[in-house]
This record gives C-alpha cells, sequence and structure tokens, in this order.
C-alpha cells in the first residue's frame, strides 16, 4: 500500500529472516554484521514468508505475494470468525454488519498493508477457537487445538494467551484430559522454539538486545516492578481513539470505559456459549496490558471480536432498562458522530497508509543515493536497519540504540553507541530526517574535533549521510 | 439419433474438431511464437518454466517495458511440450489441435443442461469447425485462448457439481475443483476475468434447484479474481490497458467508443459467416472515428440487438441465452468500449465468443428436427457446414511461418501499414535494407499516427547514409510524440549524422527544457554536450542535473560546491539562468549556503535569473 517493506520496522525484520530462511542461511539477522541468530521474533511468519520467497526470489516483487498471502490469511480468519459468531447466537445484525465493518477499519487496513503476522495469527487464533468451542471436545480434537494456539504463539508470542486460556476453559468445566492434552500439543510445537531460544539467546549483542535479543533480556531489562508499576489499563484506550481523537483526555478516556464496558457486558453475555474464546480473549487483553510495548497493534487484530462483543454488550444493556439506555445513547453518539468521519476520511485519503508513505519518503531518497554511491562491502547505520539491507543490499545496523527502563526507554550513552558501530565495521551513518531518534548522537558526532563523522549529502529537513570513521 | 448420448455427442464433436484443424501440424513457428516460445528460454523446461512463473509473458530485457501480459499456465504448457518434442513446432500444433477438440467435447457437456444430445452435437461441431478459431488453434500461442476456455468452461461443470452435490464432502471437493479450474483459467489468459460471470449465468439458467450456498462461491472466485488481479499487476508492472492500440491514438473514450461501435458489425460478420479473415486489425481495417455516424449507429444497434435476444431467450432457450450473454462477457474486456486495450480486434479473442453461434446453432437444430421439410434444413446446414469446413482448411496454412503470414498479409491487407512494418522487419533481418525502408516509409504514408516506425526506420536511414529521410523520420515522430526523449534522441542523431550541429543544439536544449526531469533526456542532453565540446558550466549543469535524477547526491553536492568557482571562471549570460532555474530547488536543497553565494554572484552579474530563496523542504 505505497510504503516499503521495513518502515514499521517489524516488518523488515520478518523479510529478511524469511530470505535468509529461503537462501539457506538459518534463521538469523543478515542485514546485521556476523548475521546473529533471530531470538526475539518467532519463526512461523517468516518461515511461511520463506516458502512463498522460494517460489519467487525476486525483491521487492515478491512482497506482492507476500501481501496476497496477508490478505488471504485475513479472509480465513473473516470466515473463521464469522463461523463462530454462529455459536454466540447474537443477531444476524450484529454478525453482518459489525464484522464487516470492523474488517475494513481503517486501523487494520493499516495492519493489512504492512508486512505484519498479524493476519495469519489472527487466522490461527480463530481456527483454535473454533475447534475449542465445541460441546464435545475429544482427545484428538484438543491436541489439535493445542497444535494450533501453539502455531500461533509461534506467529506472535502473544498466542500464548491461547496456549494457556484454551485449556483453562477446559479445565474450568471439568474438561480435564483435553485440557492437559491440548497443553501437550502447544508444548511439542513450543519446544523446539523453546531450545532455539536457550541456546542461541545470549547470542545477540547486549547493546541491541531490545530489539533483537529475547522477551526475557527485554522483561529483564524492563523489570517486574516496572511492568507492574506502570499498569494503567490504556488496553483500551486505541478504541476510544478509532472513534475521537481530538478531544480532551477526560471526554475520550470515559468513552474508551464505556467501550470498555460494553466489551465486558458481552462478554458475559456470550460466556456461557463461547466460553473458551472469552477465556483467552480475556487473557489477552490481560497480557497485553502488562506487555510494556505500546498496546493499539494487539488490540487492532482483535477488533473484529472486539467490535462484535462491544454490540452485543450495548444491545444487552439496552434490554436491561433505563440504566443500561443512557450510557448506550452516549456511546452510540460517540462512535457515530466519531467512527464513520474518521474511516471516510481514511479511505478516501488513504490515511490508513499515509504512515508508511510518511516514513517511506526520506528511504526513497536514502535507498538509490546508497545503492548509487555506497560501495557494496559498506555498513550502514540507520533506522529501519532491515530496509536499508533489502533494498540497498549493504549491511546495515540500528543507528539509534535503546533498553528498556521500566515501560519507558533509554538510550545507549553516546560511547557505547559509538563502540558498538566500530565493533559491527560501520563505514556510513544514515539519517532519515533531522527529527530522527538518532539525530542527537548525530550532531554530537559530527560537531566533535575527532571526524567521526563526515557529511556525504544532506537534504534540507530531509535525509542526510554521513561517512563515519572511527575515533582512535 | 435416439441412441445418441451427451457422451457420445462431446467425443464426436471433439474428434471432428481435430480432424479439420489436422493440418495445422504442418504448421511452424510464426509471428509471436517466436519470442514467446522458439526464443524464450523459460519455454524451454519445466523447471525453468517454474522458475519464471513470477514472470510477464513476453520475454523483456531488464531496460525494456514490461508488455504487460501475466500467463504463467500457458509458459509451463509450452515447456511441458518442448520437453516432449525436443522444440517441434509440430508437436505443439498437434497439442493445441487436441486441446481444441478437448475444448469442443466441453461446449457440448455443457449444452447438454439445456439441449438434446443432437442439439448439443449441432453446438460441438459448429465450435468444431468455426473459422475464427484458425488464428488461436494454428498458432502456437493461441494456446492461451483454449487453456483459459478450458479453465472456464470445466469451472462451469464443477460448479453445476457443486450447486447439486448432496453430501457436504462432496460440495467442498468440487468448490475446491471450481476455485483450479478458475484459477487455471486465469492463470492463462487474461479474458479469463469474467469467470464469475460465467458461472453466474449458467447458475441463472439451471433449471435444476441448488442444494448449496452459491455466495460462498462468488465470493471466492471473486477474491480469487481479485487476488489474481493484484498479482498480474505486480508481476506485469502494469494492465494492458497503459497501452493503446494505434486505432485509438490521441482519441478522446468518445471517439474511442465511435471507432469501435462499428466494429461490433465486423464482430456479428466473424461469427456467422467469417469466410474473410485477418490477422491483424489496424486503423486501415477498423478506421478512426472522431464521430458518431450511421455505421456506429447501426452497431450499436446490433450490439443491443444481440443483447436483446440474449435476454428474450433466457426462459424459452436458455442455451441461446448463455450462448450469447457468455459471448458477449468472454468479448467484453477487449472490445475497447469500456477501457481501451492495445489490440482493437483479434480474431483469437473470439475463440470463446463462437459459443453464441454455436449454441444458437445446436438449438436450432434440435428446433429443425421437428420441422416437416427438416431435409432441405439438414442440406442447408450442411452446405454451410462445408464452407466453414474449407474456409478454416484453407485459412490454417496462413500460420505456417513468420515469411507466411507476412507475405500473405501484405497480399490480402497492402492497406494495412503493420503488414507493411512487419515486411519492413523482415526484409531488414534478411539484408535488404533498401527494401525493407522503403516498407518502413510506406507504413508511415499509409498510417502516418504511428511514431514508433521512426524506431526502425531511423537508425536504417542512418547507417544507410539517408540522412534526410532520417531526419523527416524522426521529426514525423517527434511530432507526434514530442513528450518522448527517444524520438529527440533520434531526430538530434540525425541531425549530427548530417552535420547540422545548430540544429542538434537548439532540439537538445527545447528537451531538457521541456523534460528537465526526465532521466532519458538528461542523458540524451549530456551525450550531446560532451560530444560538442560545450562550455564547462553547461557541461558541469548537465552533470549535475544526471547526477541528482540519478540519486548520485555526493557527487551533485561537490558539483554544486563548485558551481560559484566555475561562474566566476565563465562568461554568464541569460541562457544559465534558463538552465541554472530548473536545477534550483535541488541545489538549495542540497546546499543552502552555496545557493545563496550563487544567487549573489547572478545579482551582482545582472542577471534576471528566478532563484526563490525560500527553504526547501527534503
Amino acid at each position: 500500500m505505497g510504503g516499503l517493506v521495513g518502515v514499521f520496522y517489524d516488518d523488515g525484520i520478518y523479510v529478511v529472516l524469511a530470505k535468509a530462511l529461503a537462501e539457506g542461511e538459518g534463521y538469523r539477522y543478515l542485514h546485521l554484521p556476523g548475521a546473529p541468530p533471530g531470538v526475539h521474533y518467532p519463526i512461523l511468519y517468516p518461515a511461511v514468508l520463506s516458502l512463498l520467497w522460494r517460489m519467487w526470489p525476486a525483491f521487492p516483487q515478491n512482497v506482492a505475494l507476500f501481501q496476497l498471502f496477508d490478505s488471504a490469511a485475513l479472509a480465513v480468519a473473516a470466515g473463521l470468525i464469522a463461523r463462530h459468531a454462529r455459536r454466540w447466537n447474537v443477531s444476524p445484525v450484529v454478525q453482518y454488519v459489525s464484522l464487516p465493518l470492523a474488517f475494513v477499519a481503517f486501523p487494520l487496513l493499516t495492519l493489512v498493508g504492512v508486512r505484519f503476522s498479524e493476519p495469519l495469527f489472527l487466522a490461527l487464533l480463530a481456527s483454535a477457537l473454533v475447534l475449542a468451542d465445541r460441546d464435545e471436545v475429544s482427545g484428538g480434537r484438543a491436541v489439535v487445538v493445542g497444535v494450533i494456539a501453539g502455531l500461533a504463539t509461534l506467529t506472535r508470542s502473544i498466542g500464548v494467551a491461547a496456549v494457556l486460556g484454551i485449556p483453562l476453559a477446559w479445565w474450568l468445566r471439568g474438561n480435564r484430559r483435553p485440557a492437559i492434552l491440548a497443553l501437550a500439543g502447544a508444548g511439542v510445537v513450543l519446544a523446539p522454539w523453546a531450545v532455539w531460544l536457550l541456546r542461541h539467546g545470549g547470542a545477540v549483542d547486549p547493546r541491541i538486545a531490545s530489539n533483537y535479543g529475547t522477551y526475557l533480556a527485554a522483561a529483564g531489562q524492563t523489570g517486574l516492578l516496572g511492568i507492574l508499576g506502570g499498569i494503567d489499563f490504556r488496553v483500551f484506550a486505541p478504541l476510544a481513539r478509532l472513534t475521537l481523537t481530538a478531544l480532551p483526555a477526560w471526554i475520550s478516556l470515559p468513552l474508551a470505559g464505556l467501550m470498555a464496558g460494553a466489551v465486558v457486558w458481552g462478554a458475559v453475555a456470550v460466556a456461557p456459549r463461547v466460553p473458551v474464546f472469552v477465556t483467552t480473549l480475556g487473557l489477552y487483553m490481560a497480557v497485553v496490558t502488562v506487555w510494556p510495548f505500546t498496546p493499539d497493534r494487539f488490540v487492532w487484530i482483535v477488533l473484529p471480536w472486539l467490535a462484535m462483543l462491544a454490540v452485543v454488550g450495548a444491545t444487552a444493556a439496552w434490554r436491561h432498562g433505563a440504566w443500561g439506555r443512557w450510557p448506550v445513547v452516549v456511546l452510540a453518539l460517540g462512535v457515530l458522530v466519531g467512527y464513520p468521519r474518521r474511516e471516510a476520511v481514511s479511505l478516501w485519503h488513504r490515511q490508513f497508509a499515509a504512515t508508511a508513505e510518511g516514513i517511506t519518503a526520506p528511504f526513497s531518497v536514502l535507498v538509490p543515493a546508497i545503492i548509487a554511491e555506497l560501495e557494496p562491502s559498506a555498513v550502514v547505520a540507520s533506522e529501519d536497519e532491515a530496509l536499508v539491507y533489502l533494498y540497498t543490499g549493504r549491511h546495515s545496523v540500528p543507528s539509534y540504540l535503546f533498553r528498556w527502563s521500566g515501560r519507558s526507554t533509554t538510550v545507549l550513552p553516546r560511547d557505547s553507541a559509538v563502540g558498538f558501530m566500530c565493533d559491527t565495521g560501520v563505514t556510513h551513518l544514515a539519517l532519515s530526517g533531522p527529527e530522527a531518534p538518532a539525530a542527537p548522537l548525530v550532531d554530537e558526532l559530527a560537531q566533535g574535533s575527532d571526524s567521526t563523522l563526515s557529511l556525504l549529502f544532506r537534504v534540507t529537513n530531509g535525509p542526510a549521510l554521513y561517512e563515519f570513521r572511527c575515533p582512535d | 439419433m435416439s441412441g445418441l448420448s451427451h457422451r457420445r455427442a462431446a467425443f464426436v464433436a471433439g474428434v471432428v474438431a481435430c480432424l479439420v484443424f489436422a493440418n495445422a501440424s504442418c504448421n511452424g513457428w510464426a509471428v509471436d511464437d517466436l519470442p514467446v516460445v522458439r526464443d524464450n528460454p523459460a519455454a524451454h523446461s519445466i523447471g525453468a518454466a517454474l522458475d519464471a512463473a513470477f514472470s510477464p509473458y513476453w520475454p523483456a530485457a531488464p531496460d525494456e517495458t514490461s508488455s504487460g501480459l501475466y500467463r504463467p499456465v500457458a509458459v509451463v504448457s509450452y515447456a511441458v511440450d518442448w520437453t516432449m518434442s525436443g522444440g517441434r513446432p509440430w508437436w505443439f500444433h498437434v497439442v493445441n489441435v487436441l486441446l481444441h477438440g478437448l475444448v469442443t467435447a466441453l461446449v457440448v457437456v455443457v449444452a447438454g443442461a439445456w439441449l438434446q444430445p443432437v442439439g448439443g452435437l449441432g453446438a460441438g461441431l459448429l465450435f468444431a469447425i468455426h473459422p475464427v478459431h484458425v488464428e488461436a488453434v494454428a498458432n502456437v500461442v493461441g494456446r492461451a485462448e483454449i487453456l483459459a476456455a478450458l479453465g472456464l468452461l470445466t469451472a462451469v461443470l464443477t460448479a453445476r457439481r457443486y450447486r447439486r452435490a448432496a453430501h457436504r464432502g462432496t460440495a467442498r471437493l468440487w468448490f475446491l475443483t471450481t476455485m483450479a479450474a478458475v484459477a487455471f483459467a486465469l492463470l492463462s489468459k487474461e479474458n479469463a476475468v469474467v469467470a464469475v460471470v460465467f458461472l453466474a449465468l449458467d447458475h441463472l439458467l439451471d433449471e435444476e434447484p441448488s442444494h448449496r450456498p452459491m455466495a460462498e462461491l462468488y465470493i471466492a472466485v471473486v477474491g480469487l479474481t481479485v487476488g489474481w488481479l493484484f498479482l498480474w499487476r505486480a508481476v506485469a508492472g502494469a494492465y494492458v490497458t497503459t497501452t493503446v492500440a494505434p486505432n485509438f491514438r490521441g482519441l478522446s473514450a468518445g471517439e474511442r467508443i465511435a471507432t469501435m461501435l462499428p466494429v461490433q458489425l465486423d464482430v456479428v460478420r466473424l461469427l456467422t459467416w467469417p469466410l474473410q479473415l485477418s490477422h491483424d486489425y489496424s486503423p486501415q481495417v477498423v478506421p478512426q472515428r472522431t464521430a458518431f455516424g450511421v455505421p456506429a449507429l447501426l452497431g450499436l444497434m446490433t450490439s443491443g440487438a444481440v443483447l436483446v435476444l440474449g435476454a428474450a431467450c433466457v426462459r424459452r432457450a436458455p442455451a441461446i441465452a448463455f450462448g450469447i450473454l457468455a459471448a458477449v462477457a468472454t468479448y467484453a474486456p477487449t472490445s475497447n468500449l469500456v477501457f481501451g486495450s492495445d489490440i482493437a480486434l483479434a480474431e483469437r479473442n473470439l475463440y470463446l465468443a463462437v459459443l453464441a453461434p454455436a449454441l444458437v446453432a445446436g438449438w436450432l437444430t434440435v428446433w429443425s428436427l421437428r420441422l416437416r421439410h427438416r431435409r432441405v434444413m439438414i442440406l442447408a446446414v450442411a452446405a454451410l457446414a462445408m464452407v466453414y469446413v474449407g474456409r478454416t482448411v484453407t485459412r490454417t496454412p496462413f500460420w505456417r511461418d513468420t515469411g507466411t503470414t507476412v507475405i500473405e498479409g501484405v497480399f490480402q491487407h497492402p492497406e494495412n501499414f503493420r503488414n507493411r512494418v512487419w515486411l519492413g522487419r523482415f526484409s531488414e533481418l534478411t539484408g535488404h535494407s533498401a527494401s525493407a525502408l522503403a516498407e518502413y516509409l510506406i507504413a508511415g504514408e499509409l498510417f502516418d499516427q504511428e511514431p514508433l516506425i521512426a524506431n526502425l526506420s531511423v537508425p536504417l536511414a542512418l547507417a544507410m547514409g539517408r540522412y534526410r529521410v532520417a531526419i523527416d523520420e524522426a521529426r514525423r515522430a517527434h511530432d507526434l510524440d514530442p513528450d518522448d526523449p527517444a524520438f529527440v534522441g533520434l531526430l538530434i542523431d540525425a541531425y549530427r549524422a548530417r552535420g547540422d550541429s545548430d540544429s542538434a543544439e537548439a532540439l537538445a536544449r527545447t528537451m531538457i527544457a521541456a523534460a528537465p526531469r526526465s532521466r532519458s533526456a538528461a542523458q540524451i542532453y549530456l551525450n550531446f554536450l560532451e560530444a560538442y565540446d560545450a562550455p564547462a558550466w553547461r557541461v558541469s549543469l548537465a552533470e549535475l542535473r544526471l547526477d541528482w535524477l540519478n540519486f548520485r547526491l555526493q557527487a551533485a553536492s561537490h558539483t554544486i560546491d563548485s558551481l560559484p568557482n566555475v561562474m566566476a571562471s565563465e562568461v554568464l549570460d541569460q541562457e544559465w539562468c534558463l538552465e541554472l532555474e530548473t536545477l534550483w530547488p535541488g541545489i538549495r536543497a542540497l546546499r543552502p549556503s552555496v545557493a545563496d553565494s550563487v544567487a549573489e554572484l547572478v545579482e551582482s552579474a545582472r542577471l534576471m535569473c528566478d532563484l526563490p530563496g525560500d527553504p526547501v523542504d527534503g
């Protein structure tokens, strides 16, 4: 959708890992000098992309094939969610209006326009839940459900919510044998990945562990107290932003609260019919709440479910009498006033692709400039380093180094950053613009007297390219 | 005919189709067969074909524009043939004929939903022998049509099975088979884009009730088609609609429709009385029209009447309705009435449209058997069939080889400029330069709206020392397409060859002023300046332009840094301003401080340059 692969960082890394697998290099970050093993991103989505890469090895043309796959996965997910919703026993209006609307919501379009693992994850999660929410669960089916939940976790680590949630729901309903079998199935799928992490988790340079190390390393930086201390139940905030963005917090937060209330009410209403789904989604939202990263991406991908639950909850509240109707009216007004306009504007002006296109703009100058003037052996420190590698073939490392500190980040000191660049053989440093995260470091180095950086070119208010020399 | 079953009718019609086209096996490679099959490495082994599964249909060098076509199944089928035959063309033709026989048999089976076996046989026989099929069957690359038809008709039959399946498992199998058939058709040729219309038509006209929810199938087929459209664009770069047939060059959408409406009469003629055939419908065969006249009105009325007939037969004669409406659907994408394509009319595109006369013939067969004087009818039909067979058999050798096609084409349609271009190319490749140039010039005389002829005629004229001719040809092309720097380059080459450097220089400057952001224009300009020992400042600015356009921003920055020195050492005039102004945004963006110095020097030299000083965003 109009952006280069890698503008959202993770998308570039997925494709680099897919390339590595397709070319027989193993599961490694090919773009980094020394190609350390991939221990941050679960393997399944890059593995699927690697199969497509083998079929069509011409990058970037083959990105179209990846996009087709993502779209097909989302279509499968939509079909499965619709099928699962039949068990909810809700009005067809809920199913046939809210579900399609949720699938064309602009945040979801943004996700699908980028090579993210969310569509595959949603398809796997929905498959597991469709199979799990049955009246009778046989042993064989339980194993299959566990395996699919494990595959979902191999796609996105938060799939652990399904690995734990599905057996938990069964256990609570007295189905203990299927619960154990499902856990075993998931365990079998996840065990090789766990072994890989144990063997290679320490192979990543600690200075880039925030982006490339294991989640354990990130959690170690964050600290348990840091995570728990930062919990602010912002998980529903993206839903409020979906409708009204420009309002002050005292309006948008209550609106988010109402939305959350409707979702919870809906979940309670459908729980007797789809207990596994409700338990899993509840666990999923709980994980997102304590997750140190921004919750938006995690919320958007389950938006179709949240939207349907909100409608079910609002309907139930409406039937509850006057006390239930006023909040529904307020919520409905908030949604009707805000959402259609945002959606229409987004579709009409392609705003769902605007962020990707905005980040692409400086790289559409940097990438051809690097190709035209830098040696193939050059090592470029840059933001979106996977993008730089994919499109230029030059090794690339992150120019902005940070570590987690509670739920926020702290930039690494200058000497540590320079030391990392020297250790990895960086020859050039690219900057996407004066507001880039690495800009302060670049300014500091460029003004220094040791000629660590010398300017090759700089576009006014745009990208710049520097030659980098290790200080003596 | 009581012993005739649909299966037997299908077999008979298929065999007849193979027999009538049997002489195609004597053909060799002709016209498009050469680049697409004979000289295409991807068509020479199955592995290479699979490796090229995501490549455009027409092989193109990296710097060439893609053909805009994507037909991997056709390429794989050529590769299979090549592997089996070692590249002998007769084998490819035999496979084409067999595939045509298979499609004919499927037509009979499809018609079986509405017609008795004898009617299906009538439909199949007409489909088998129809002369308009010659281009698709007797020319190897016509296979794409046949494969697409095979996929579409198979999809119709499997979708029927899906609708009628009693068990869920069986239905799922037929569902998947239908999807596979549609995918096969789509990946064979682009006109299978109408697959969902085909399936819906058959569903609409089917008298048996459906046991399955068809919405799911339609959604899946539409999804598949959308995915294929996306893939097609990703592989081939652009849809075929981005290039325009010479017939429509310079015409508005309305004028294109005015041009194509009379062609609908030709289409009806080709489907009913196809004795006069042409392998190319260039502007002389399909003349450009800029206004709606009587021919357009007649075309409109005929098209409307055909559509009304199709709609009117929905209840009374569903076979005719299916034939006509399916024919309209398959022809519509290439009719140039909805959007312009790169071909005005091609007989191969009517391959499936022959369903219309075929199913009408099938229905008439059944109807005539009820008549008292049916023998007279049978005799008339037999006579017509003999005429069709005769025309088909005599037309097939037209595609024997490129030489035959080109020379016969010129004999049959000497007024067709494209035939002249092909003859010229043929002559050039066989070493007859003078004849070749003559043919190119004749082509230009026959149709003076085609600038691409200059790409052939100008280099040949220059090689022969015919500078005046080269200048005239290049100028004609440049006048037709002044925005294309390639034609300016040809004209500059022609002027330079004749020693007219002033004209060449004027032209080069005009070109760069008109297209300051064109990379090819910048390269042509720099080449010209370097060849003519131009002033250093002019060469320096031309290099700067080319560096900027090629993203050599470090080099561009160095050149900008040297600009004040260059300015100080040269006598600058107003021309300097003209060159500088188009480069100014880039100079300001890359080196704002140098830009300020240059602006001061310009001011001190009292030059009237338009050099805005506002900051430039990156």
